[in-house]
Formats: structure tokens, sequence, C-alpha cells
């Protein structure tokens, strides 16, 4: 057998793909760190978690990625993408980037990607359905109903969200996504 | 539930299907600490394009494949496997994918034997006792699957070997694996799918676990063979025969040979027809001398996932055996388009009759009453049932 006729294959890379699980990484983990200063819901969730609570969401097996966390004042704050020292004590991982992309263009919500066994997760499961309810507040802030409703197990009802909360929220997070 | 005072269930292989299943390989692998896999598999999974889908697969996953081997006979060799085994050694792989039907696994199975044994011999391993552990290994079985991929067994010029070991640790089924092939392939793989599945399950050892398996496997290609003959595009119909197809190797794995099967195989072996279409036609006739003459070995309870819980219920208990050969019966009678009606039609010659009993008899040793093979056959040639017969 003549082994050059079969020649190893080194995998190409999926840069656009990456790029837009990039931003949406940086604009969700933004519009946490907002959320968690605009609304009462957030708020709550996220002072059930523990005082040093860091959470990485990544891409396996080398990124995109983003860190929210606790600081030591307390608060809930966006802290880049890379975890080198950093004390993780959650740890999703996407296992692959089209999992990643399935979530982040919406075909699966959070919930029905983790029953896909899409996500890999290191660290408490009370911890992780915190961050999914976060996600789903904060995916119905930033986006109009008919993708909230693709990305979300239930749309929130009336007497959950009214629209002078929900539109008022989602002005004051883009804001502060955006900005400071 | 029919349950035994004792009884074992194996099952090695974790089942991934769906959707983007094949991008989950890359993560897999590293979790069973393996980062560079060989792939063996066949020049028609490279003319369906299902090479280049699980090449792209491991895009951005960092993981080098080993080499492509495209170059499987439909009739594998030890030698083509110690040539594999030397392209494996030379490129440092650690793990294998078999990507196809029946000869790529055959041959992964005969290949992961021999390199996690640092051997060239595979009969050394014949009865796999002296064997080490064997390298990771994961099955992409594609639409050209026949039903036997994911079982225990290898067959390699034309000799067995049979190892719980040898089961891949991964199959992986996505619909992107689904080509527009000859849909008397998918028969085929269905027939022996459903053969498997219920030989398993009607012997007197059968066991709870092996029989739900089984249940789910005759479920899914009952429901699922009619429309994928029919059509060749559906894509999302196809993939969950296959997963049928792949569960019945598992119940088939955890269960002795039952007599159909080894008819199909002989047939297969002696005349060149497919044993899927065989021994599928070989069962209902089976079924219906066990019910006429041996009158036990035939469950009730086959008659609900070929029929559905609807008419289930509706049978007196009693009368379900009856009605679940009569429903098999039926369902080959809609496959008509595809497979002849009896073994005449397939143009077996009657005198290899004798033979095949004989050497279907001898591999499934003491299961039956001696005769009973070559009767059923007599029946199967002619398309009578045994109150015909009388």
């Amino acid at each position: 057998m003549d082994i050059n006729k079969f020649p190893e294959i080194k995998p190409k890379g999926k840069l656009i793909k990456k790029i837009y699980v990039a931003i949406m990484l940086w604009i969700v983990g933004r519009a946490i760190q907002a959320a968690s200063r605009v609304d009462k819901d957030v708020k709550r969730e996220f002072a059930s978690l523990r005082d040093d609570f860091m959470l990485h969401l990544h891409v396996l097996p080398a990124g995109p990625g983003m860190i929210v966390g606790k600081d030591k004042n307390g608060k809930v704050k966006y802290m880049g993408w890379k975890p080198g020292g950093k004390k993780i004590t959650l740890d999703m991982q996407a296992k692959n980037m089209d999992g990643a992309i399935l979530m982040f263009t919406f075909q699966e919500s959070t919930c029905v990607a983790s029953c896909h066994n899409r996500l890999a997760v290191l660290g408490d499961v009370p911890d992780t359905c915190t961050v999914v309810r976060i996600l789903n507040i904060v995916e119905t802030y930033l986006l109009p109903k008919i993708i909230t409703s693709l990305a979300v197990k239930r749309y929130p009802k009336w007497s959950e969200m009214n629209p002078v909360r929900k539109y008022l929220g989602r002005v004051l997070i883009y804001i502060r996504t955006f900005t400071f | 539930m029919h349950i035994p005072e004792y009884f074992e269930f194996f099952n090695k292989s974790k089942i991934s299907s769906g959707k983007k299943a094949l991008e989950n390989i890359p993560f897999d692998l590293r979790s069973m600490n393996a980062t560079k896999p060989l792939v063996v598999t066949d020049a028609l999974s490279v003319k369906q394009g299902f090479v280049k889908v699980l090449k792209t697969s491991f895009n951005d996953s960092g993981m080098v494949i080993g080499a492509v081997y495209d170059g499987v006979n439909s009739y594998p060799s030890t030698s083509e496997v110690r040539e594999l085994a030397s392209l494996y050694r030379d490129r440092g792989c650690d793990s294998i994918i078999a990507l196809g039907g029946s000869a790529p696994a055959s041959v992964a199975k005969g290949l992961n034997i021999l390199v996690s044994n640092k051997s060239n011999n595979l009969m050394e391993y014949a009865d796999m006792s002296k064997s080490a552990e064997l390298r990771p290994f994961i099955l992409v079985p594609t639409s050209d699957a026949s039903g036997t991929e994911a079982s225990n067994e290898a067959m390699l010029d034309a000799r067995i070997y049979r190892s719980h070991d040898l089961m891949p640790d991964i199959i992986v089924i996505d619909p992107r694996m689904m080509g527009k092939n000859d849909v008397h392939q998918t028969v085929n793989a269905g027939l022996l799918g459903i053969v498997q599945a219920i030989e398993s399950c009607n012997i007197s050892v059968s066991n709870v676990i092996n029989d739900s398996f089984a249940f789910a496997s005759i479920s899914l290609i009952g429901e699922k063979i009619n429309s994928t003959a029919a059509c060749k595009c559906k894509k999302k119909e196809r993939a969950a025969l296959i997963n049928g197809v792949t569960i019945s190797g598992i119940v088939y794995s955890n269960a002795p040979e039952g007599l159909a099967r080894a008819i199909g195989f002989e047939a297969e072996k002696m005349t060149g027809n497919p044993a899927g279409i065989c021994a599928g036609i070989v069962l209902a006739y089976l079924l219906d001398y066990k019910l006429s003459s041996i009158k036990s070995g035939v469950r009730g309870e086959l008659f609900l996932p070929l029929a559905g819980i609807d008419k289930y219920c509706s049978i007196p208990e009693e009368d379900r055996p009856e009605a679940g050969v009569d429903a098999l019966f039926k369902l080959l009678d809609n496959l008509d388009r595809q497979i002849p009606r009896n073994l005449k039609e397939m143009n077996i010659p009657e005198y290899m009759i004798n033979k095949i009993a004989a050497a279907a008899e001898e591999r499934t040793g003491t299961l039956f009453p001696k005769g009973t093979a070559l009767k059923v056959l007599q029946n199967a040639y002619h398309g009578k049932k045994s109150a015909e017969v009388r």
C-alpha cells in the first residue's frame, strides 16, 4: 500500500462562525452586567449565587468565550474572555462551534441545547439553572418577542413582565451594554 | 413482561443521533484521550459525499485526521487489515472511525484488534481472550449500513470474530450521512434489523432489557421501512430506520443467532442474494411454522411494536402471537415492489435449499429441532404457509 495516497488531514477553521459567536458572547456578557443593575429578577438571581461566583461560558476547544462574575464589592461584572488568573466557579462549555451556532442563532433554546447534550458543565447544577434563568431574562430584554420565543423555554407573561418594564428595561440595558 | 430467573445484558456503545451529531466526534474522542483518528471507509462513501461531510465536521476542532483510507472492499480481508495497521502506526494514530456499512466496520474492528495488541496476526486473537484493551472506536453508519455494524461481530475472510469488546464505543447517526442510494439496500438493512430484533426476543432466555431494545428497534423499522423504500429523499426517515437497524445490532449481540438470520447469511454466501431480504422472508415463515407446529416461541408482545397500541389492545391476548405473524406478513406484502414474495422468485435453485438448511442448522446448533430449517425453507421457497402445506 502506498501510504502517501492517504495523507493527513488538518482541519480548517470556521472564522465567520467564530466571529459571530464572539460578538454574541460579548453582547450577552455586557448585557448580563447591565441587566444585573436594571432588572430586579436578575438582581435577585445573582444575590442567590455565592460571593465569588464566576461564570465562564465558552466554545470548545479554543473559544471564543465570556466571563461574568461578582467582583470584590459583590457587583456583577463582565470580565472579558480570557480565563487566565481568574477563579472560575462555573464552567459552561459548548462542545463545538456548530452547537454554539445553533444556540446563538436561536435555532435551539438554551434548554433544548442542554437536552441535546450540546453543553458540558463543570460546576454546581443549581448555579447552572440560575444562569439559564438569567440568560432567559436577558434575551427577553435584548431581542424582539418573535426571536426570543425561539430562544427561551417560555416567553414571560404580561403579569411577569409588563410592557413598561420590558421596554424601559430594554432601553436602559442597551444603553449600558454599549456605553459604559 | 417475560423475565427469566437470571439474565445479562451488555452494551458498550453510546448512541449519538440527530442534527449535527458528527460535530461531537472530536469532543468524544478527547474525552477518551484520543487526538488523532484514522478513518476507515469505502469508495461508495466518498462517491456519496459522506467523507467530505465528516472532514468538515472536524473543522475548528484542532484535531488532525491521521488518514482517510477509502479502499475497503465489499469482502474485507485480513491482508487489508494488516496493511491498514501499518498506515495507522506510521501516522501515529490513536483511535479509529469506521464510516459506511458492514465492510468498513468489520475492517475497523479487525484493525482495532491488531493495533491494540501490537500484532500482525489476527488469528492469534480469534477468541479475544488474550486481547489487550482496545483503542477508542467510533462507528458512523451511513445509508449503506446493513445491520451488523453495531454488533459484536467482525467478518474477515469469511471468518467471524465475536467479542463484546468489538462493539463500537460510540455510534454517531447523522441525517447528513443518509444518501440517495439504492432502496434495496435500505430494505435489506431494515429487514435484517427486524429479523435480529424479533429473533433475539423470541428465545426462551431473552431478557427484559434486550426486549426493550428490540421493541424500540422493531417499532422504528416497522414504522419507517415503507416510507424509506418508497422515496430516496427522506433523510430524517432514513436516519430513524438506521437508528432501528443499529439498535438491532446491539440486541443481536446479547442473544444467540436465530435460524432465519443464519439461513439469510448462508443463502447470501451460497447464492449471492442479500442476507436481509432472504432472512426477512424466511422469518415470517419460521414464525408461522413455530405457531402451527411447535406451538410456542412466538410472543404476543411482538404484535405491539408492529401494529401499534390501538390494534394490540383490540386483540385478545391468546390471539396476539398469530396477529403478530400476520402483521409481519403484511409488512412484507407492503414491500412487494422492492422484494420478491418468496425465495423462488429470488432465483435460488431448489437443490440449494437442502444445503442452505444444513449449513444454517449447523450454524445455530440445537436451537431448533432437526429438520426445522428445511421445512421452513421449503415453505418460504414456495411462499406457502404451514396451514396451506397440510
